[in-house]
């Protein structure tokens, strides 16, 4: 039992179930993605696998759908990320005023975010409906005729950027509402008697100290809005003609709907790739700790 | 008298503003709504009908289809067992963090968030071949090991962010009462955090409860999850838009009694602790 005891092995005692479990859900992963990278697999015939080198990064690095779905993701998650940013701190800001039922406001803002994404992208698959759908309705009041949203190719992309930002712009909001109410209040009774004006204060004041809030939110919602599946899968299925073919939806086909294992491995290896590099930029570049 | 007019347009502008949002971001879930009691002809009618007759036709057929009841349970067991290994293997890991210095500390930290910053696809594809090389495609048991990937970050992290609230002094009264450790963790921070544990559980469950990519490729008929049945309603019954809804919602439902429950916890959990909210 003195081993149970000991202040200094404990806490590996405790690390080694979770370094168990993450070496099975990381580990394996990524060195079986980089080994089936390196091989010729089509799954109907793995035993025509055969050993390619390099070849699939290579041929990905020539693939026109590669580039264009990389292209659409980067399109998606800098239009979404940022218009949630946007709207997210102006809602926030309207919510951090005193005004009666606040909080209810603040739960009915909830919603969008805890309904069932797979729900999300009908319910809006039903509302932008060419003929039928309640936005064409909406719009045909204010002399805009209907459009043909997510059949589209022109509007699909921008269709589906609206249903995420519909969905996250209140995470967004709310973590930034978090942010302003725990703000301290010493440096703006300062500026007040330094006779600063309300945006001054807001722009040297507001905005440099929730520059930590402001990261986590960006990190997150880039994590999430790069991988963003559900909704695209269930309004337009990437189409049409592959407008709305995300990198991350252009690897789900390639792997099982094409069941090319070996070329999904190495888009794969590239989607983490990418997103670990740009994580680590985000954090690098702003100085943020959310390691302490 | 100036200052206060524009006090007063001020105001009345913010409240103007906040009710369009709201509007926005409620609108699609009150029609959601609307179009899961409606009528089949109501449900297409155009102009949209705003007045109509209820109906609860659509939830009763959604309900007593075995499909989706399967679903539903599916979904239920995998979010609970991935849950009691994720809570069982990450609580004291994150209590490790939480209150111990070791060597490597940072870099297990951030091995741990590096499982939120995966893209889900590329843990998919080797765990499909691993699956299937076993036999074992379609099963709640391989959605029950998929799914720990999606929330043992949120698990750590999180409840790391409750264990430091934790006043240190009750730890090391209980050691020098003579607990050993290990007692002091089961006995003394464990119950002091229940409220924590309850609220990562909660948001665990959701957002297992929510996934669909997982549920897509890993299973048929057999292990199929509600999500994955709502995603193949449309394929063969292209406009029974009324049934849609209606098996959006009955989805839904558990998450927002869950979420309700643990509301104030909601930020928290979505950015693993870094936000108190």
């Amino acid at each position: 039992m003195s081993f149970l005891q000991n202040k200094r092995i404990f806490p590996y005692l405790l690390l080694i179930p979770s370094l168990l479990i993450l070496a099975l859900i990381t580990l394996f992963p990524f060195l079986y993605n980089i080994w089936v990278s390196l091989h010729d697999y089509y799954l109907l015939y793995p035993k025509d696998m055969t050993f390619i080198g390099f070849m699939n990064y290579l041929s990905l690095l020539r693939n026109g759908d590669f580039w264009n779905s990389l292209k659409t993701s980067f399109l998606f998650t800098i239009s979404t990320v940022g218009l949630e940013f946007i709207i997210g701190l102006l809602l926030a800001l309207l919510l951090n005023r005193d005004f009666k039922g606040k909080n209810l406001f603040r739960t009915l803002f909830l919603f969008p975010m805890i309904v069932t994404p797979i729900a999300v992208g009908y319910m809006w698959r039903i509302m932008y409906s060419p003929s039928l759908g309640v936005i064409n309705y909406f719009l045909s009041f204010i002399g805009i005729t209907g459009k043909e949203w997510v059949a589209d190719p022109k509007m699909a992309l921008l269709s589906v950027v609206i249903v995420d930002v519909w969905q996250w712009t209140p995470f967004m909001a709310l973590i930034f509402l978090a942010g302003l109410m725990s703000l301290p209040r010493e440096p703006f009774e300062a500026s007040i008697v330094d006779g600063s004006t309300q945006v001054q204060s807001f722009y040297y004041i507001t905005l440099p100290l929730m520059k930590p809030v402001f990261i986590v939110a960006l990190l997150f919602r880039f994590i999430d809005s790069f991988r963003t599946f559900d909704i695209i899968y269930s309004m337009t299925g990437g189409g049409p003609i592959r407008a709305t073919e995300t990198f991350n939806i252009h690897i789900y086909y390639n792997a099982f709907r094409d069941l090319q294992i070996g070329y999904s491995g190495a888009l794969a290896i590239v989607f983490l790739f990418l997103v670990i590099v740009i994580c680590t930029l985000i954090l690098r570049w702003s100085k943020v700790e959310i390691i302490d | 008298m100036i200052q206060k007019k524009l006090r007063q347009i001020i105001n009345i502008s913010c409240i103007t503003g906040l009710i369009i949002l709201l509007l926005f971001f409620l609108f699609p879930v009150i029609w959601m709504f609307f179009m899961s009691i409606k009528t089949r002809a109501d449900a297409l009618a155009m102009p949209p009908k705003f007045i109509f007759q209820p109906t609860l036709a659509n939830y009763a057929s959604v309900l007593t289809n075995q499909n989706f009841i399967h679903g539903f349970y599916n979904s239920l067991i995998v979010g609970i067992f991935s849950l009691i290994i994720v809570l069982f293997v990450g609580v004291p890991a994150s209590y490790a963090i939480a209150r111990y210095t070791f060597k490597h500390k940072r870099d297990i930290a951030f091995w741990i968030l590096s499982t939120r910053m995966a893209p889900p696809i590329a843990v998919l594809i080797p765990f499909y071949l691993l699956f299937r090389t076993l036999g074992l495609t379609d099963t709640r048991f391989s959605l029950i090991i998929t799914h720990i990937t999606i929330n043992l970050a949120l698990v750590i992290w999180m409840m790391r962010s409750f264990l430091q609230d934790v006043p240190r002094d009750l730890e090391e009264a209980a050691l020098i009462d003579g607990c050993t450790p290990m007692q002091s963790f089961i006995k003394i921070i464990l119950p002091l955090c229940a409220n924590g544990i309850i609220a990562t559980a909660i948001l665990g469950f959701v957002f297992s409860w929510n996934d669909l990519l997982f549920g897509l490729v890993l299973s048929g008929a057999n292990a199929k999850t509600a999500p994955v049945f709502v995603a193949n309603y449309i394929s063969y019954q292209e406009i029974m838009w009324g049934q849609l809804c209606a098996s959006g919602i009955i989805v839904t439902i558990p998450v927002i009694i869950f979420v309700g429950f643990v509301q104030r916890y909601l930020i928290r959990g979505l950015t693993l602790g870094a936000i108190k909210g």
